[in-house]
């Protein structure tokens, strides 16, 4: 037994548009310094990065 | 947690967008007075998420309405109570779509999302019953006297004089445009 044919059928939702970001990209500014362009939580103390020198051999 | 305070930041808007993509209308508000820096990164992330969040929003729209159209074994009336819910259902989706964080190239996009949305799912609707022989007259009458395609006022809610639906508070967030 098949199942009975919907009245109406409701077309599937399409995925998100894929280009979105380069309309932003538009939007932005691209000549903005790195350091502006970065969310704070991405920014490293430059004190903490003193941690990462490279030892001294004996 | 609860926010009682507009996002400013990325990390502020993630957990109140999500919430509205699980279907909590009552952050609008707060969404609709936030701000945020609008820079390179930013854009490209939060863009996806709001785009994701509506179509969450869509598919679950897509999935109540199918679920109410099987209920409606061929009767009219029901059918038209059923678009009469997906309209309802498609008002806080075009109030997401104002965020005023967002710039126009964001806003402009997720409205077009929505109105496809209903545009299609319309179109559908209308050719199904031109196809049907019997039921089709009155069930196509039902189709066109209560389309989804209408941007309807909520319950309550006035809009503002720029087309703001959903009842939203017309307070504007701070943009900076990084």
């Amino acid at each position: 037994m098949t199942e009975p044919r919907p009245l109406l059928s409701v077309p599937p939702v399409p995925a998100p548009p894929g280009d979105a970001p380069s309309l932003v990209d538009h939007a932005s500014r691209p000549e903005a310094p790195l350091a502006r362009e970065l969310p704070p939580w991405d920014l490293v103390p430059s004190d903490l990065l003193l941690v990462r020198r490279r030892p001294v051999k004996p | 947690m609860t926010l009682d305070r507009p996002p400013r930041v990325y990390a502020e808007w993630l957990p109140l967008v999500d919430r509205f993509a699980a279907g909590e209308d009552g952050v609008l508000p707060i969404l609709q007075a936030g701000s945020l820096d609008w820079t390179h990164v930013v854009a490209e992330r939060f863009t996806r998420r709001l785009a994701d969040a509506l179509a969450t929003r869509l598919q679950r729209i897509t999935t109540d309405l199918q679920r109410a159209l099987d209920r409606t074994t061929g009767d009219v009336c029901a059918v038209s109570f059923a678009l009469l819910g997906a309209r309802r259902a498609l008002i806080p989706l075009r109030a997401f779509a104002t965020l005023t964080a967002a710039p126009d190239v964001v806003r402009t996009m997720l409205a077009d999302e929505v109105t496809r949305f209903a545009t299609r799912t319309q179109a559908a609707f209308e050719a199904s019953a031109v196809r049907r022989r019997l039921e089709g007259g009155p069930l196509l009458k039902i189709l066109r006297d209560t389309p989804l395609t209408a941007v309807v006022e909520p319950i309550g809610g006035g809009g503002d004089a720029d087309g703001a639906a959903g009842g939203l508070p017309s307070r504007r967030g701070r943009r900076i445009v990084g």
